[in-house]
């Protein structure tokens, strides 16, 4: 049996606190670097474009009546395309879908949730935020976009087919969709009728996606990009009619 | 026997997985022994997932957003007259609205398999349809087929009375039958589309249906298929160039 000698003892402990040091360090640091973040944002997004037009005030009125204007503009523009268009209005907290700008299909939204950073842009950042419309440079959900069915002929037709069909849209799964802009604001549809253990678990996983991006850049010494949030509540069969009918790079036009 | 076990087990298996985490949440704690270790672990997940974007919310740093006045093409006034910016919004409205126009137009929802008839932009009419099952058909390795209802805007390009259907080959690969020549007598079917077919381009129809009990659901081929008063509706308002809206 060999004897610890006092010397080991201080290697132990003094390697222990390092590591915890070191820690600690890398964690302050990942705070500093993630409060810079939005300042970045704001700083850098839209740099040297500037809209034709802004009005200084601090009546509200002038105020909604602009976000408004810019709005209908972005809506003017969904209508260009071919494909459909999703409009969302905090406002009226209203979703739809448009195309060629015949409002398809309408749906209110049960609850909003967007911070601090949002609520309290001003003007000009309004306005190269949400001047125009935006497509999504990153989707997911939890459930099929496009839920193809494979049947193999003659194996999977030669028998009757069963009487019994359900609906996709009849599924009581929760349905959450994630979709990045590419104005770098992230908009979350969340399934309002799933139980609030379901919501939480995707909040969650949300979260860790976001640290595990941050920390990617953290340890590359950048700061990490900060993605404003929209948190929006619907009824999940809102939410697959509405993922369902926009194309992969549709386009999307938002006021707050 | 089996099929009981089996059942026994998938009701059981919940209980046993929280069961099982809440032994391994005992062991954990008791074999690290030290409750600050967890509390550590906790309050670290709690600054990473809340504490820290809550952080970046309210460290919003504004104030070092650009200045309004310091901006190019920024008019740094009091306020522009509300009466103007209020004509422009109603201006843009005004446009906005001018897309919807007077005519009459369908719209189908294929997720839930709705339609809603407008004409002077109100509903008119709204009920259940059947659109295409996203059942992609293989025939060995080169042949397949997706039943899919295509999206967009369509115009109504025919208008038949009494339409015949004629098969396409995959109606008969689905049947495990031989695919006919192309205007073989066994292709023609008789009365299976209803009274009446509208078409919209692509050999795609809104038409009837023998199967009345499946109106509501993602069953066919591509076609849309309302009951037949709804399908009558339709197609004594819809014209030739009427706008189907499809999402």
């Amino acid at each position: 049996m060999s004897e610890i000698s006092h010397g080991d003892i201080g290697k132990g402990r003094r390697l222990r606190i390092i590591v915890r040091g070191a820690l600690v360090l890398m964690t302050l640091y990942y705070i500093v670097l993630a409060i810079i973040a939005p300042a970045k944002k704001l700083r850098t997004f839209g740099e040297g474009v500037y809209p034709d037009e802004m009005i200084v005030t601090e009546d509200s009125v002038v105020s909604a009546l602009q976000r408004e204007k810019l709005f209908l503009k972005s809506r003017i523009e969904l209508a260009g395309f071919d494909s459909t268009g999703l409009s969302i209005d905090l406002i009226s907290r209203t979703i739809g879908l448009e195309l060629k700008g015949v409002m398809l299909h309408s749906a209110n939204i049960e609850r909003t949730r967007y911070g601090q950073f949002l609520n309290s842009v001003n003007e000009v950042n309004y306005s190269r935020f949400f001047s125009g419309t935006f497509t999504p440079v990153k989707q997911h959900a939890n459930f099929k976009k496009v839920p193809i069915r494979i049947v193999d002929a003659p194996r999977d037709t030669s028998g009757l087919l069963p009487d019994i069909i359900t609906a996709d849209t009849s599924s009581l799964k929760p349905s959450n969709v994630y979709l990045e802009l590419d104005n770098g604001i992230v908009v979350r549809l969340i399934d309002n009728d799933a139980r609030f253990f379901k919501r939480f678990a995707w909040d969650i996983s949300g979260r860790v996606v976001m640290i595990a991006s941050n920390l990617y850049h953290v340890i590359r010494f950048n700061i990490p990009d900060y993605n404003p949030v929209i948190k929006l509540y619907l009824p999940g069969r809102e939410i697959r009619t509405i993922y369902r009918a926009i194309p992969v790079s549709g386009r999307i036009a938002i006021r707050i | 026997m089996i099929r009981e076990i089996r059942n026994i087990i998938y009701r059981c298996r919940s209980r046993i997985s929280v069961v099982l985490a809440s032994n391994l949440l005992q062991r954990v704690i008791f074999r690290a022994g030290k409750p600050r270790v967890i509390i550590l672990s906790a309050g670290a997940l709690a600054l990473f997932l809340y504490a820290v974007p809550f952080m970046q919310e309210y460290a919003a740093i504004i104030p070092s957003s650009p200045q309004v006045s310091s901006l190019p093409g920024a008019i740094n006034q009091e306020a522009k007259q509300n009466s103007a910016l209020a004509e422009e919004v109603a201006l843009l409205k005004r446009r906005l609205d001018s897309f919807t126009g007077n005519s009459p137009y369908l719209v189908i929802n294929t997720s839930e398999n709705t339609f809603r008839l407008y004409n002077r932009r109100s509903i008119s009419r709204e009920g259940i349809c059947s659109t295409g099952s996203y059942v992609l058909l293989r025939k060995g390795e080169n042949e397949k087929w997706l039943f899919e209802t295509p999206r967009g805007l369509f115009k109504v390009q025919s208008k038949t009375r009494f339409p015949v259907w004629k098969k396409p080959d995959w109606a008969f690969v689905e049947e495990g039958l031989a695919v006919p020549p192309a205007d073989d007598d066994s292709r023609f079917e008789y009365g299976v589309l209803g009274e009446y077919a509208l078409g919209i381009g692509n050999g795609y129809l809104i038409h009837g249906t023998l199967y009345q009990r499946f109106l509501g659901l993602p069953v066919t081929h591509g076609c849309i298929r309302m009951n037949d008063d709804d399908l009558e509706t339709v197609f004594l308002t819809m014209n030739i160039g009427s706008r189907v809206y499809i999402y």
